[in-house]
């Protein structure tokens, strides 16, 4: 059987994700991150997330959008969940129970997805720009369940702060897309500047809500 | 040829490395009851996903760099009144790649294999620091967030300290190693 360069190519793009999956499962080893029994997992997972995302592009590529976003989310998840909320619970940041967080971001999830799904006709750009800005609210819930509930990181006065902040953002960007009519480029731009102050406070927040845990802060006031 | 796919040529696995140094960073700062915002800032202005109250997974990046890449990306031409959607859909056809032309191939390949030298070389130099860091008591998350930083930093400072690739790397672990030694 002979390779075409395309295929060739894949096959030497799948060696390498091969290989940053061996060298990386192996430093979370060695660092005591993951067991070795859920190595395998990691590996295979992370193999099939790259599959599945060179399979989408083949069929779709570039545009249309919507079934790559969709499915893409759902199958990049499990990162998420490793990189963040695992990584908080692994390491004693805060503490979640797993069910009620597994449940309520696996439907949250869901509600996302679903909601760009129903927003897959909308017209260029805004195909791109409202199901990202909408979807991306789905997340809430779950990070209040995290940041409010299931640990003190915020005070109500704070998350209700944080959350005005987000209202803010997102009425700018409807803004700059409807009213003022700005290129995606400059929306995107400001959007990321506008991440910057909720992004650092809420970094300041859970580091202090860890210190205070360990003892460094007397105070419990924020 | 290949680069007329370019989207297509991504390699996975790397978010393995992210996964493990988020976790040294703040495993490294419960251990020693330090401060940790700030280091993780620099981790963000490189670049790495970090998931905060807005609850996607988001970098913050920097500003002028998001103004480029989305300036040029063909879904968002019509917003600047390019409709690159009147043409008939693209669909994936591999007997379009019936002739390579190898001079770009040859670059773009080149490219990967000079790619796993610096990704490994950068992650191997942070994992020993981690564990050297961990074996003696020292403090590790200064110098994995400094590492990371320098290897891919916001617009302009890449332009001004180029460090990119592994030779930020190779800087610092020889200052690690000196002040290990107890020369700095």
């Amino acid at each position: 059987m002979s390779m075409g360069p395309v295929e060739t190519g894949l096959m030497i793009y799948a060696a390498v994700t091969l290989y940053w999956s061996l060298l990386g499962t192996y430093m979370l080893v060695k660092t005591d991150v993951i067991s070795v029994k859920a190595a395998p997992i990691i590996i295979g997972y992370s193999l099939f997330a790259w599959l599945t995302s060179r399979i989408m592009y083949i069929n779709f590529p570039e545009i249309p959008p919507h079934p790559i976003l969709i499915l893409s989310r759902v199958v990049d998840s499990p990162q998420g969940i490793l990189t963040t909320i695992y990584v908080y619970v692994r390491t004693k940041v805060i503490k979640i129970k797993w069910m009620p967080y597994i449940i309520g971001y696996s439907f949250f999830l869901a509600v996302s997805r679903i909601t760009m799904y129903l927003l897959r006709d909308l017209p260029v750009p805004e195909i791109l720009v409202l199901p990202t800005l909408l979807a991306g609210w789905a997340g809430y819930p779950v990070w209040f369940y995290v940041y409010t509930k299931a640990n003190r990181v915020f005070t109500p006065k704070a998350a209700y702060a944080l959350a005005s902040y987000q209202v803010i953002v997102w009425a700018v960007s409807i803004i700059m897309l409807y009213q003022l009519g700005l290129p995606y480029s400059i929306i995107s731009s400001v959007q990321m500047l506008m991440e910057y102050p909720s992004t650092i406070v809420t970094l300041i927040l859970v580091d202090r809500y860890r210190l205070r845990n360990l003892g460094v802060y007397a105070s419990d006031e924020l | 040829m290949y680069v007329e796919y370019e989207g297509l040529w991504v390699a996975g696995g790397t978010w393995i490395f992210t996964f493990a140094y988020m976790y040294w960073v703040w495993e490294d700062s419960q251990r020693h009851k330090k401060r940790v915002w700030i280091w993780l800032l620099l981790l963000l202005l490189a670049g790495d996903p970090f998931s905060t109250l807005v609850g996607e997974v988001r970098t913050l990046g920097d500003p002028f760099s998001t103004f480029v890449s989305n300036f040029y990306r063909y879904e968002y031409l019509p917003s600047r009144g390019i409709y690159p959607y009147l043409v008939p859909l693209f669909k994936y056809d591999a007997s379009h790649f019936v002739e390579p032309i190898w001079v770009l191939d040859t670059i773009f390949f080149w490219n990967l294999a000079l790619s796993l030298v610096d990704g490994t070389v950068t992650y191997a130099v942070m994992f020993w620091i981690y564990r050297d860091c961990r074996k003696v008591g020292e403090r590790a998350t200064p110098w994995i967030c400094v590492m990371r930083f320098i290897q891919n930093p916001p617009f302009p400072i890449g332009y001004l300290i180029p460090l990119g690739g592994y030779t930020g790397q190779i800087f610092v672990l020889v200052a690690y190693i000196l002040r290990k030694f107890g020369y700095i």
